[in-house]
C-alpha cells in the first residue's frame, strides 16, 4: 500500500504560486482560505528559498490528536481527511498544526468560525465520491478519479511532487546525487556572478 | 390533605428531572463520522495501479 506524501524541492521552487492558484480553482476554495501557500525564506536576498506548504498528511497527525469531536480520519494510504458535519470550528487543530494547514472561512458575522477547511490531497471527504455535496464541502475528488493532486501535477518545475513517499524519496535522492550536493547549481551563479 | 397535595406536586416536578442513566463511553481519537466510500475503493489494487501510472505519466523527474 502506497503512503501518500507531498515533497517540495526548494532548489526547484520558483515561487510562481501556480500550485496555490491551481488548488483554489480546482476546489472552489472558500474566500479567505488558501489550502496551499508558498513561503519564501530570505526573500530578495541571494540564496532565497521558497517552499510550497499545505497539509503534510502526517502519519501521527496532531490535528487529529487534539480534535475534541474526533472528526479526522486517515485513509489506508495515509491521507488525513476530516468530516465537516462533525467539525465544530473550535480551532484546536489550527493551533496544533505546525504547518498552518487548517483554516477557517470568514463568512459569518462577529468573527464566528465556520467549519475548518484544509488540503484533502484532492481526495474529498466522507460523502459519495464526486457528488455535488462532496464538491461543495471538500472540493473535487481527484483520487477517486485515479488522478493525483492538481498542485503537484501543475507544477511547472516539478518542484512539488505528490504520490507514494517511497518513490518521492527515491526521486529526491537522485536529484541530490545529480546536483552533487551543491546548494544552488542552476541559477544564482549564472544570473548573479560573484563580484559583479 | 394539603401535605398530600404538595407531596404529589413535588413528585410531579421531580419527575421532570429524569435523565438517561446510560453512560456514553468516549474513545478518544476514534473517528465518529460516516464512512468514506473512498476507503474501500482505495484498497483495490486496480486503484493503486491507476495512481502509480498517473504518477509515472506526469510527475517523474525530467
Amino acid at each position: 500500500m502506497a503512503r501518500m506524501k507531498f515533497l517540495c524541492d526548494t532548489e526547484r521552487c520558483i515561487e510562481c504560486n501556480g500550485c496555490v492558484t491551481a488548488c483554489n480553482n480546482e476546489h472552489n476554495v472558500p474566500w479567505g482560505v488558501n489550502r496551499r501557500h508558498v513561503v519564501t525564506l530570505g526573500d530578495g536576498r541571494r540564496g532565497e528559498k521558497s517552499v510550497s506548504v499545505a497539509c503534510m498528511h502526517c502519519t501521527d497527525a496532531p490535528c487529529a490528536a487534539v480534535c475534541p469531536v474526533d472528526c479526522f480520519y486517515t485513509t489506508d494510504d495515509g491521507i488525513v481527511l476530516h468530516d465537516k458535519d462533525l467539525c465544530i470550528g473550535c480551532g484546536y487543530c489550527f493551533y496544533a498544526c505546525p504547518f498552518g494547514a487548517p483554516q477557517y472561512p470568514e463568512q459569518e458575522a462577529f468573527g464566528v468560525r465556520g467549519k475548518m477547511d484544509k488540503c484533502t490531497f484532492c481526495a474529498g471527504g466522507p460523502l459519495p465520491d464526486n457528488s455535488k455535496e462532496e464538491f461543495l464541502k471538500y472540493g473535487r475528488n481527484r483520487i477517486a478519479e485515479g488522478k493525483l493532486p492538481l498542485c503537484a501535477e501543475m507544477c511547472a518545475t516539478k518542484a512539488l511532487l505528490a504520490g507514494d513517499g517511497t518513490i518521492l524519496s527515491e526521486i529526491y535522492r537522485k536529484r541530490v546525487m545529480k546536483r552533487g550536493g551543491r546548494p544552488d547549481p542552476l541559477g544564482w551563479q549564472t544570473a548573479y556572478p560573484a563580484g559583479k | 390533605m394539603r401535605k398530600t397535595f404538595f407531596g404529589a406536586l413535588c413528585l410531579l416536578l421531580l419527575a421532570g428531572c429524569y435523565g438517561p442513566v446510560e453512560i456514553a463511553f468516549h474513545e478518544p481519537a476514534h473517528y465518529k463520522g460516516t464512512t468514506d466510500p473512498l476507503l474501500a475503493k482505495g484498497r483495490s489494487p486496480e486503484q493503486q495501479e491507476l495512481l502509480l501510472e498517473r504518477f509515472k505519466k506526469g510527475q517523474t523527474d525530467r
